[in-house]
């Protein structure tokens, strides 16, 4: 095994690092958005928004991450549009992420007991004000260490923007691959690297669930 | 009529609450079986029954929390569930204590009593500070103002909860079995504290089991049996010679058991 | 969308290697799940250490790299598996790892003295162990279970990377040849949309039936 190689390399895949995790990123914050707004409107929208958000949901979380980027990639062509392969992946993966984060956020909201709501309307709360006070803050417990595992699937996650092309780190491996012929190498070092990216983060995950689980508790009666 | 003013419909002067055959379904059950029943000002009005005849489903008809199959309720003038009457407005006059207390536990004492006249009344913080300040000393708990929850007893949280619906300045308030929750030698404090209110002269309706109490508070008894009043008349009445036999039945029954309970 | 029955050969055939590698990856995947699962609680270090290892290392890595790994690198240490072969392998890996910590949390929340009695010849122990205890993990770790089976369906279609003839795969052949993208992709959007509605309804099914048979 030649690693002279592989170091030689390693800037190249280190933008390709870059790459991921700013794909990441970006379509972690617009997911959040966009999931926001989906869970706001299932729950507080009346019944024909709830069930056709509930649908789009079901389509984006019933289909794989990999044909939604296609679709969004050849399809855009399809209809005349231009979107280069960087914007196709934000896109594709952040519709994904918000169908994925909007179950969350209703999962959250839906584990505060039924009578907290009801609390606030008694007092005179509007629905959308009930939900900010009263229900959300409890339901964050749940909430955020559910995002933060999401995230790390979406890290994960953006290794499939490969099949548009885009120069993050698993296509700048391939890349390097077949060019130095070094397929087992450059593998290992392509998966180190995302170890690296998801390891720490996973374990952070279990300490702010255990923390957040403890507040929770503290604050919690029937 | 003009559309303004289907929400005020006419009542009789002296009805702040007034349940015009109010039936009630879920799904296929009947909850509520036409019921009528008009509370005037000031009134007290205790609404016993065995579980599941509709107690509960009658409060939360009233402030709105459950819209009503067929008949209407009208609160101080307001048809509840009518579009013209807000229901963030109906419900600031009819406040509302629930079984299992429901303080928001994110929030202390003080804040779960602010929360409202702040966001609902559009009350300035520091005017509501010290609405909050002076109901919490009400109820008998000053020095808990900025205790969370969980760090309450029963009673405690019940008394707060208390506070909470008296901060919105309503005409009316519904307790839905307040002491049923709590341990026995919690409840006295939370019937001091509804006994003070009704001195001071509020509408109360108050759904409960403690016959005792419900006897010396009510100006008035209401018996619900599978959705319907089977019975209503003054405490005395009800409690010592009712006339149907369903009431009959029920508050043998009931009063066999409260006074084993009392010895 | 007549394409879907222009070409319906084409898709049944991808369909069904779809639902070939998916079964083939989760009964693996259970055999491999299991055995982590239990080597996580053996006395032994060492073993300990490498099956928390595995399972750490794969759920912290694309499935797609795990693939490249396999299909790619291997062929260097002389191990070289054709397309499919490598799929089926990267997929029965990958599943193991999440299929073992569903049956740790299964294992975890049956006390120690079961276990024992399922591992002991005493027969009312044994017994014990297999008409409450067994049903009731099995209960608490179907959904998982079941879900697991949907994720590999639908994650089956990284195979189109490496060439495999699953259903992504044998749409983008005739995508590349009939140039009718927009039709492709809705038909193969919605073959599998429909698909994972049917095996969640099918598991629902299936689980309202196992309780039946046990009571």
């Amino acid at each position: 095994m030649d690693w002279a190689l592989v170091v030689a390399n390693f800037p190249l895949l280190l933008r390709g690092t870059l790459t991921t995790i700013e794909l990441a990123l970006t379509a972690f914050v617009a997911g959040t958005l966009l999931g926001l707004l989906v869970a706001a409107g299932r729950t507080l929208g009346g019944r024909d928004a709830d069930l056709l958000l509930g649908f789009a949901v079901d389509v984006v979380r019933g289909s794989p991450l990999l044909v939604q980027l296609l679709v969004i990639y050849l399809g855009a062509s399809a209809i005349g549009l231009s979107l280069g392969p960087f914007a196709a992946a934000v896109l594709g993966l952040s519709i994904n992420a918000a169908a994925y984060l909007s179950e969350i956020f209703r999962g959250g909201i839906g584990s505060v007991a039924h009578g907290q709501s009801e609390a606030g309307l008694a007092v005179g709360l509007t629905p959308a004000q009930t939900l900010r006070e009263v229900v959300l803050p409890q339901a964050l417990p749940v909430i955020v260490p559910a995002m933060m595992g999401f995230f790390i699937g979406l890290l994960k996650d953006t290794s499939l923007a490969y099949v548009l092309g885009l120069l993050e780190l698993t296509r700048m491996g391939k890349n390097i691959m077949d060019r130095t012929f070094q397929p087992f190498e450059i593998s290992l070092v392509v998966a180190a690297i995302y170890f690296v990216l998801c390891f720490p983060l996973a374990q952070l995950v279990r300490i702010v669930d255990a923390r957040m689980r403890a507040r929770g508790l503290a604050q919690a009666h029937v | 009529m003009s559309t303004g003013d289907l929400s005020r419909a006419a009542t009789p002067a002296a009805a702040i609450v007034r349940v015009d055959h109010v039936t009630k379904f879920f799904g296929t059950l009947k909850v509520l079986d036409d019921v009528s029943v008009d509370v005037s000002r000031g009134e007290r009005l205790v609404i016993i029954g065995p579980s599941g005849s509709g107690k509960s489903t009658l409060l939360r008809c009233i402030n709105g929390l459950e819209p009503v199959s067929a008949g209407r309720v009208i609160v101080d003038g307001m048809v509840v569930g009518d579009p013209a009457a807000p229901l963030t407005r109906i419900r600031s006059q009819v406040g509302m204590v629930f079984q299992h207390f429901y303080l928001f536990p994110h929030k202390t004492a003080l804040e779960n009593v602010t929360l409202g006249p702040i966001k609902a009344l559009g009350m300035g913080r520091a005017e509501a500070v010290s609405l909050a300040t002076a109901l919490l000393e009400r109820v008998g708990l000053p020095e808990k103002a900025r205790e969370y929850p969980a760090r309450l007893s029963g009673g405690q949280q019940q008394r707060v909860a208390i506070a909470r619906a008296l901060a919105m300045r309503p005409k009316v308030l519904l307790f839905d079995e307040p002491t049923s929750a709590l341990d026995p030698e919690l409840v006295g404090e939370v019937l001091d504290v509804m006994w003070q209110l009704a001195q001071d002269g509020m509408t109360m309706l108050v759904v409960t089991h403690e016959m005792a109490f419900a006897a010396d508070l009510a100006d008035r008894v209401i018996v619900m049996d599978n959705g319907a009043i089977v019975e209503e008349g003054p405490p005395q009445q009800i409690f010592t010679d009712p006339r149907t036999t369903r009431a009959r039945t029920f508050l043998t029954r009931l009063l066999k058991r409260s006074e084993r309970h009392h010895r | 969308m007549s394409i879907f029955f222009e070409y319906a050969e084409v898709f049944a055939a991808g369909l069904a290697l779809t639902l070939v590698i998916a079964a083939s990856a989760s009964l693996g995947g259970t055999l491999v799940g299991l055995l982590t699962a239990l080597a996580r609680m053996s006395r032994v270090t060492a073993v300990r250490w490498l099956a928390a290892g595995y399972v750490d290392v794969i759920r912290n890595t694309p499935g797609l790299v795990q693939l490249f790994l396999i299909y790619l690198g291997l062929p260097v240490i002389g191990i070289r598996l054709s397309p499919l072969a490598a799929l089926i392998v990267a997929l029965t890996i990958n599943n193991g790892a999440y299929l073992a910590e569903v049956f740790r949390a299964g294992l975890q929340a049956v006390p120690k003295g079961q276990l024992e009695a399922a591992a002991s010849i005493d027969l009312s122990r044994h017994v014990t162990f297999v008409e409450v205890v067994l049903p009731h993990m099995l209960r608490a770790m179907y959904p998982a279970l079941t879900n697991q089976f949907i994720q590999t369906v639908l994650f089956s279609s990284i195979g189109t990377v490496v060439g495999v003839e699953e259903l992504t795969q044998v749409t983008l052949i005739l995508e590349s040849r009939t140039y009718r993208t927009v039709e492709l992709l809705t038909v193969l959007t919605a073959l599998y949309v429909v698909l994972t509605f049917a095996l969640a309804w099918a598991s629902r099914w299936l689980g309202a039936r196992l309780e039946r048979g046990y009571r």
